[in-house]
């Protein structure tokens, strides 16, 4: 499964060049991929790990949420 | 039966959160001995939820660049963003401080405190998603947005008395 998924990721960009159509198409078959190896990851962790991993993906999250509103206000970053 | 063009992406959704359901549940052991395992689908829903707003960002930074959304529209998707990132973000800070399996009423906190993460979710895709002018854009971004709804119905059954 993790190499189906690792797989999926490499290919999809690949399918963007060779296929301009297929744009939108790979970039979610990109995240979706990348989701479903999260989750795959899961069954190995403790339930302390795993909120662990969810607090530092949250705090990231905020941090590049707050970069893009500085943005699309008009500021730098 | 023949299927009509139109209801294809939605056929595609439906099989894509089916697919993401039954990973779900099939990840649902953990290690042997984990002292936490009765927060165990709450805390891993949670995570789902972190990672489905982690994508969307890439997602709508990606779609921005790209033209097929305004920078007005990101800005309302971005704020959105973040009110779901806040409301999952407290769900999860209270769930590491519980020390033992809730109760009656410390179920009913978590609900009312998980109350917030489903209405933000209902917000992005009623005034982030909707109101889209790029079909294919509105497509993408509902798509993962759907996956994130369903870690959300995990949570809720959970918190079920």
């Amino acid at each position: 499964m993790e190499n189906l998924l690792a797989l999926l990721t490499k290919l999809a960009p690949l399918a963007a060049t060779f296929v301009p159509q297929a744009g939108g198409a790979t970039d979610i078959l990109t995240a979706i991929a990348a989701l479903m190896k999260h989750i795959s990851e899961q069954s190995g962790m403790t339930t302390d790990e795993i909120l662990d991993r969810a607090g530092a993906t949250l705090d990231d999250n905020e941090k590049k949420l707050l970069a893009d509103q500085i943005r699309l206000h008009g500021g730098t970053p | 039966m023949r299927l009509h063009l139109k209801s294809k992406p939605i056929i595609t959704g439906l099989a894509l959160v089916l697919l993401f359901s039954s990973l779900s549940f099939k990840c649902s052991g953990g290690p042997p001995n984990d002292p936490n395992s009765q927060f165990r689908t709450a805390a891993k829903a949670s995570d789902d939820i972190a990672q489905g707003i982690s994508q969307m960002i890439d997602l709508k930074r990606k779609l921005g660049q790209q033209g097929k959304i305004t920078p007005a529209e990101e800005l309302v998707i971005t704020d959105l963003l973040l009110k779901v990132n806040t409301a999952d973000k407290l769900f999860v800070t209270r769930i590491k401080a519980m020390t033992t399996a809730p109760d009656a009423n410390g179920k009913s906190a978590l609900a009312a405190l998980f109350a917030e993460v489903t209405s933000a979710l209902a917000e992005l895709n009623s005034k982030g998603f909707l109101p889209l002018g790029d079909a294919g854009a509105k497509g993408q971004l509902a798509k993962l947005l759907a996956l994130a709804t369903t870690a959300a119905q995990v949570i809720e059954t959970f918190l079920k008395p």
